[in-house]
């Protein structure tokens, strides 16, 4: 088994929350800086940048995971990953068919940002995507498994999480892996939910400004690939996420 | 009052009441299900929009009296299917929770 230092949730400038210098190779260079192994890029509704941060990853031999996270109609934020960009953007034209038709208030909101291959501004998105879109938490799970992805529930013990909105998780979801915020560990987030140590943990920077990228975490695979991670979140044949002491 | 009386009195419509001779203490708002949790009492009737399952959970648990979906959301089906298990009424109404709760408030509930 390998260890690759893993930063799984972060926001570029397509999500309106995040800073206008969070475009794609500035991520990725700051991410090398940091010497992260696999990364990614997890923007509101939307995965526009996903692939322009594929390019970049590539030339700096990062590996980059096609992801999403999306916001649930209980307004439960979802960490969504993809096999391929191909399943990735089937996915993103669901959201975006479920995406309310509010146009985004930029002074307000903040940008929402699409680059181009040069990394430069390319063109903004109309519609709101930090919103919720009218599909349930049991059907965002549910679509994300048909396309081959898997969901891991966002930052536990803050606001937009399951905890927050549902109470507490329902059993029929099945989740192996949920996530924690940066701001807690595992033994302070158990002592106030101790009936979560059945779950695995994972840790992200959850970034919206470049110097916020950061590891918390290793992938434990046998080498790096979606099925091998996909393995590690679902905690099978060995593989499994070990989060690095801070 | 029961529920069966608030239902008629003020024009609700049941999704699912199985418990309807239950008797009402109180009025909680709210959409956040932690907090429900922690805050309404037993007895409540609960306004929210919320209309996922847990909401059934959380009725149970807290032993609410009943769940008033408001401004015409719906409940998943499963939440209705539960409700009927479990012996949680649901209700729905168009109005918005404040005028529901200014109603309420005429009628001293």
């Amino acid at each position: 088994m390998i260890k690759l230092k893993a930063d799984l949730h972060l926001h570029s400038v397509l999500s309106p929350c995040g800073d206008l210098l969070m475009t794609p190779a500035e991520i990725i260079k700051k991410a090398k800086k940091e010497k992260i192994d696999v990364l990614a890029l997890t923007d509101h509704n939307s995965a526009e940048n996903v692939e322009v941060l594929q390019y970049y990853a590539e030339q700096y031999n990062l590996k980059i995971i096609p992801a999403m996270e999306a916001e649930t109609k209980e307004e439960i934020h979802i960490l969504c990953y993809f096999p391929d960009m191909k399943s990735l953007l089937n996915w993103q034209e669901i959201i975006y068919n479920n995406l309310s038709d509010q146009e985004n208030d930029e002074d307000f909101f903040g940008a929402q940002i699409k680059c181009g291959y040069d990394d430069e501004y390319q063109s903004k998105i109309k519609y709101l995507l930090a919103a919720s879109v009218n599909l349930s938490l049991e059907k965002v799970v549910e679509k994300v498994k048909e396309l081959g992805g898997i969901a891991v529930p966002s930052h536990l013990d803050r606001k937009h999480s399951i905890i927050s909105q549902l109470g507490f998780i329902p059993p029929e979801l099945s989740f192996i892996t949920v996530e924690i915020s940066k701001n807690t560990e595992p033994k302070s987030f158990l002592r106030q939910f101790p009936n979560f140590n059945k779950f695995q943990f994972m840790q992200n920077s959850d970034s919206h400004y470049l110097k916020e990228i950061k590891a918390y975490q290793n992938l434990i695979v046998e080498k790096f690939s979606f099925s091998e991670f996909k393995k590690a979140v679902e905690k099978k044949d060995g593989r499994k996420i070990e989060l690095i002491k801070t | 009052m029961t529920v069966k009386e608030l239902v008629d009195l003020f024009n609700l419509e049941i999704v699912a009441g199985p418990n309807l001779e239950k008797e009402i203490d109180g009025v909680y708002i709210g959409d956040l299900l932690s907090n429900v949790m922690a805050r309404a009492e037993k007895d409540n009737l609960w306004l929210t929009v919320q209309g996922h399952q847990n909401v059934v959970a959380v009725a149970l648990l807290v032993e609410l009296s009943a769940v008033i979906l408001v401004e015409d959301f719906e409940y998943e089906e499963n939440s209705v299917q539960r409700a009927c298990q479990k012996g949680v009424n649901l209700l729905k109404t168009k109005k918005k929770s404040y005028d529901l709760a200014c109603k309420f408030c005429e009628s001293e509930i």
